[in-house]
């Protein structure tokens, strides 16, 4: 332990991870602009330019990036931040390398409370559909913790999420299939739906996102301490348990808010933490700073090509997302099975 | 007495199918032995069977209709038309209930081309006549709705006021060609270029003109509301459902400046109309007809 400190201490002002950061906001930059510009329409830079600097309401190409295509993007760098700490967390605390929001039935088990809501309680304003989203959220981890048991082997975890994934699944097919008419438009936000997203949504959950980003970072001191192993963590005067519990519920917190704006998107909580590791080991911070710039790189490119491989027709993000992480998830068990 | 009594109910039956007259009746999905006057027919779909069948004055004994948990069937664009008293929920377009079919002892069931999937399983209850509402208009199939129940003297009637309407709007427009005209229905996230209620058709038949936009694009497609400049027009028809709420959900996009941008929109040229008012029916085709022919014969607009 002692010597880990010292290394780090010696190493000084960390050039290459800073670097490393100045890259990636370099090319999220390029992403955004690319974002703006390709589309449904081709609208060219100077246009985007012309739109965000010198904005001119008659020229109607200006009007789509303002209107239209900076909001999505806007809600892609939220979604891809959010999923990409949460994954990081969800791995951290599970100390399991295919820990996932998405595969550990957090996602679906929001999206099925969110479904129900809207079907036994259409009252409730849509301003409540965050709350039903972090009660699944909630109820989902908490039923795959019980699954898994106290000692959480990868394994035994993954099966509960798997079981807990296909539950909820079902759960919410039934109630698509009861109702068809009036779920109708459900079926689309299902599938992570940036598109069909917007502002207002984001608004809705921006603050538990600001608390639920800030308290991940809040904790990494905890998670480096962790990292080193539980028994080594608690002689540092971590609280393991509350170290536990409360990273579970900003995972609770942070996925709710993504499916509350987006739907269910997979993956992106999987893949960005290896990616991520590639680059930073050590230290929880710099891990969740590149995460947060990777998770939002991956799904402004996700975005993109959800609008352009198929154009005119636009699919849905998260099946973008789906496509990438499933050879990553495969290739991570077979490794594992090695 | 068994004797007896078998033979009196052979005979009971005989005389009932002896009383049920029968014709071959023919389409482009083959032939079909139907009663000559069919007394409860079973419609497979409500926005445009249904509907013509009422208008034909055949009241249909049972109908698919639109299902929301715990709330009443909504027989789509028929009951604020129609009584629909008698009328029996029979599962939705997608997937007839077969059993609440069979209960109702139908003599005849009609339904759409996309519904032939369904006609070797429904034959056992009774026969089933599928009308090609796919590649033929609604006059067409129309047609053989009202030669199938015997109701030839009605449709001709409503031939003749849609006739008239489209002879009107082209002696009161003499070149329909330059106006152009986008039908089109706004989702929350994109739209499709659709006309329901027969709006398609008689733009058609009025010869009105689409923006080359329209012309460009494809039916069935969802296309990104950023793509809605290439489709403006002198005159855009957009339609609500209130069953789903859709005026409401596409709102904001109305209050957009790329909306308000619109040369149709900018001129007050824009309809919007509620999508269950008419029907895929003759009906439907006379009262979009008169809609068009009050909305761009009968008052002063602006073109492109």
């Amino acid at each position: 332990m002692r010597s880990t400190v010292e290394t780090h201490r010696m190493s000084g002002f960390p050039v290459a991870r800073v670097t490393g950061v100045v890259l990636l906001l370099l090319a999220l930059v390029i992403a955004a602009f690319l974002h703006l510009s390709l589309g449904a329409k081709e609208i060219d830079w100077m246009t985007v330019w012309h739109a965000l600097f010198d904005y001119n309401t008659a020229d109607m190409d200006q009007v789509i990036i303002r209107e239209s295509r900076q909001a999505r993007l806007i809600v892609s760098v939220v979604v891809g931040a959010s999923l990409a700490l949460a994954g990081v967390m969800m791995q951290a605390i599970s100390s399991n390398p295919l820990a996932d929001p998405g595969l550990l039935g957090i996602n679906s088990g929001a999206a099925f409370f969110v479904v129900a809501s809207l079907l036994f309680f259409p009252m409730f304003g849509q301003g409540y559909v965050p709350v039903f989203a972090f009660l699944g959220a909630a109820f989902a981890a908490l039923l795959v913790m019980m699954l898994s048991g106290w000692e959480q082997g990868s394994e035994r975890l993954v099966l509960a999420g798997v079981v807990v994934t296909a539950l909820f699944s079902a759960m919410t097919a039934i109630l698509l299939l009861i109702d068809q008419q009036g779920l109708e438009k459900v079926r689309h936000w299902l599938t992570g739906a940036i598109g069909a997203s917007d502002l207002k949504k984001l608004h809705w959950v921006y603050p538990y996102l600001i608390c639920a980003m800030v308290g991940c970072f809040a904790l990494v001191r905890s998670l480096n301490a962790f990292h080193l192993g539980e028994r080594v963590a608690a002689s540092l005067g971590v609280n393991v348990l509350l170290l536990k519990v409360s990273g579970l519920a900003l995972v609770v917190v942070l996925s709710g808010c993504v499916v509350t704006v987006a739907g269910p998107i997979g993956f992106v909580g999987l893949v960005v933490p290896h990616v991520a590791r590639l680059l930073v080991r050590n230290s929880y911070a710099w891990l969740f700073i590149y995460s947060l710039l990777i998770g939002t790189l991956l799904l402004i490119l996700s975005d993109i090509a959800a609008r352009v491989v198929l154009s005119p027709y636009e699919i849905n993000t998260g099946i973008i997302t789906a496509f990438v992480g499933s050879p990553v998830f495969i290739a991570l068990v077979l490794g594992r099975m090695k | 007495m068994f004797k007896q009594l078998a033979v009196v109910c052979v005979g009971l039956v005989g005389l009932s199918l002896q009383a049920k007259e029968v014709q071959t009746f023919e389409n482009e999905y083959g032939k079909v032995e139907v009663p000559v006057a069919p007394e409860c027919v079973v419609s497979l779909h409500d926005f445009s069977l249904t509907i013509q069948l009422f208008e034909l004055g055949v009241q249909p004994c049972g109908s698919v209709a639109r299902k929301r948990l715990w709330s009443d069937p909504i027989f789509r664009g028929v009951q604020h038309r129609f009584n629909t008293e008698g009328l029996t929920y029979v599962g939705s377009h997608k997937s007839p209930d077969e059993e609440a079919i069979a209960v109702l002892e139908p003599d005849l069931i009609v339904g759409l081309s996309f519904q032939s999937k369904f006609k070797a399983k429904l034959d056992q209850i009774a026969p089933v006549v599928i009308l090609p509402t796919k590649k033929k208009t609604i006059k067409e199939w129309a047609r053989q709705l009202a030669e199938l129940t015997g109701k030839s003297d009605r449709f001709e009637d409503q031939q003749k006021e849609y006739d008239w309407i489209i002879s009107e709007f082209k002696r009161l427009v003499p070149e329909p060609e330059k106006i152009t005209v986008t039908t089109l229905e706004i989702y929350e996230d994109n739209f499709q270029l659709i006309g329901r209620g027969g709006l398609d058709e008689v733009i058609a038949d009025m010869g009105l003109g689409r923006p080359q936009g329209y012309l460009d694009a494809k039916q069935g497609i969802n296309y990104s509301l950023e793509r809605i400049s290439d489709m403006d027009a002198d005159i855009i028809i957009d339609t609500y459902e209130p069953m789903l709420d859709s005026r409401e959900d596409t709102e904001d996009f109305r209050n957009s400046a790329q909306w308000k941008n619109l040369f149709a929109v900018k001129n007050d040229q824009f309809l919007y109309l509620n999508r269950s008012r008419y029907g895929d029916s003759m009906g439907g085709l006379i009262g979009s007809a008169y809609l068009l022919l009050s909305h761009v014969a009968e008052r002063d607009f602006k073109k492109q």
